[in-house]
């Protein structure tokens, strides 16, 4: 420790004196701790989850042991939402709820369903066996007219043909009046424009301004006769 | 190593085998920053406590007892800060309840008082109750300095570890761990010059 390392003598000797004082210091180790020391701190871990349940689960899962993957989802569930404990430690707890929420959730979904088809059995013949199509029978030729047609999109024979060619007629309409708008007015003021452009009635004047003959038969025959 | 995969893998009990194996070491450590064995058995404690919760953090990257005696150094320090500062006490204000002597007559807090008292079997008082002193103010002068200084010194010194065993736990380079040694003593010394003045 001399000036090569950065310091000055007197700084040399000053980092020397400390040192030797922690050291004085240290020299007194105190006395041994209590035999029960390590009891103690053994109890108190008993009361704690466990580390790392994920590992703690995967061992127990390879070992085949419920009991402890249980525990695992009990310490998994203590660590997320307990404090004091690293972010990446929660945050892998956090999954393997999450994964095991996802899980039982998925399961019981399958359970559910299950249950409710056995209860209720089979709804999806109801459409087969409808009623719909029973007033085309009595009309005889139109109850192979109107099946035909949807046969290829569904195969609803009843509900589907009163509804598909509503949209068909709907969407007609619905394209007609955005171009006719467009169209129809453009050709009407060319139209409009004939009428205006047609002195006519200006010209249909003329004949009224030639009142000559008006004067020519009546009047200029009679002062001058 | 082998006793900190076996409690990851669910083992709880293997890590009896880490207390039972560290437990007087850290301990010590914690003694030396405090003065007091009442609280550095309660940092041990805590201090193995913190490990096993973050035992997944732990990189294993160096020693088990590099790691838990840097856990114990702060928590020690921390503990120490909370504490109540030592005060020399008046003589004519003398009552018994939250004084005693200690081996050179002086009167003292009850806390720093115990360290003087668990060595007073010695057969030199007077001689004792000067490095009890002296120690007390080594530890005050380091509990100010401020970090990294404090936690490399503490470790150096108070936790035995090496150089790059100080810089395995902390995650620093050797050179980091050097500097920061070399200016914590130069500050160490101020401090102690400042407080050997004060008495």
């Amino acid at each position: 420790m001399t000036e090569r390392d950065g310091f000055t003598p007197d700084e040399a000797a000053r980092i020397s004196s400390a040192a030797a004082a922690l050291e004085r210091t240290a020299r007194d180790e105190g006395p041994a701790p209590r035999p029960e020391l390590a009891r103690d701190i053994m109890a108190a871990l008993a009361e704690e989850p466990m580390p790392a349940p994920v590992s703690a689960m995967a061992a127990a899962a390879r070992s085949r042991r419920p009991s402890g993957v249980l525990a695992a989802i009990r310490d998994a569930w203590r660590v997320a939402l307990g404090a004091g404990r690293p972010v990446a430690v929660r945050a892998s707890s956090a999954l393997v709820i999450l994964a095991v929420v996802v899980a039982l959730g998925g399961a019981g979904g399958g359970v559910v369903a299950a249950a409710w088809v056995a209860t209720h059995p089979s709804p999806t013949p109801s459409p087969v066996v409808s009623p719909l199509p029973s007033p085309s029978r009595p009309m005889g030729s139109a109850m192979p007219m109107s099946p035909r047609p949807m046969s290829p999109s569904t195969s609803m024979p009843t509900a589907m043909p009163m509804t598909s060619p509503l949209p068909k007629r709907t969407a007609m309409p619905t394209g007609m009046p955005t171009s006719m708008p467009t169209a129809m007015p453009s050709p009407m003021p060319t139209r409009s424009a004939m009428p205006t452009a047609m002195p006519m009635p200006t010209r249909t004047v003329a004949p009224t301004s030639m009142s000559k003959p008006g004067r020519q038969p009546g009047s200029s025959h009679q002062p001058g006769g | 190593m082998r006793a900190v995969r076996a409690v990851l893998d669910g083992n709880r009990d293997a890590f009896a085998v880490l207390v039972e194996r560290d437990l007087p070491a850290v301990t010590r450590v914690c003694y030396r920053v405090l003065g007091n064995a009442a609280d550095a058995e309660d940092a041990a404690q805590e201090a193995f406590v913190a490990a096993y919760r973050s035992l997944p953090d732990w990189r294993g990257d160096g020693p088990f007892i590099a790691w838990i005696s840097r856990i114990a150094v702060r928590i020690s320090i921390r503990r120490a800060h909370q504490r109540r500062p030592v005060d020399w006490i008046d003589a004519a204000s003398l009552d018994g309840q939250d004084e005693m002597l200690d081996p050179g007559g002086r009167r003292v807090a009850r806390h720093f008082a115990g360290a003087a008292a668990d060595a007073a079997d010695a057969t030199d008082p007077g001689r004792l109750a000067l490095a009890g002193e002296e120690a007390a103010v080594v530890r005050d002068a380091l509990r100010s300095l401020e970090e990294p200084y404090r936690e490399t010194v503490a470790l150096r010194y108070f936790a035995g570890l090496t150089v790059p065993e100080i810089a395995e736990a902390c995650g620093r380079p050797q050179g980091t761990v050097k500097t920061h040694l070399h200016r914590g003593l130069l500050r160490l010394r101020e401090r102690l010059d400042t407080l050997e003045a004060a008495r």
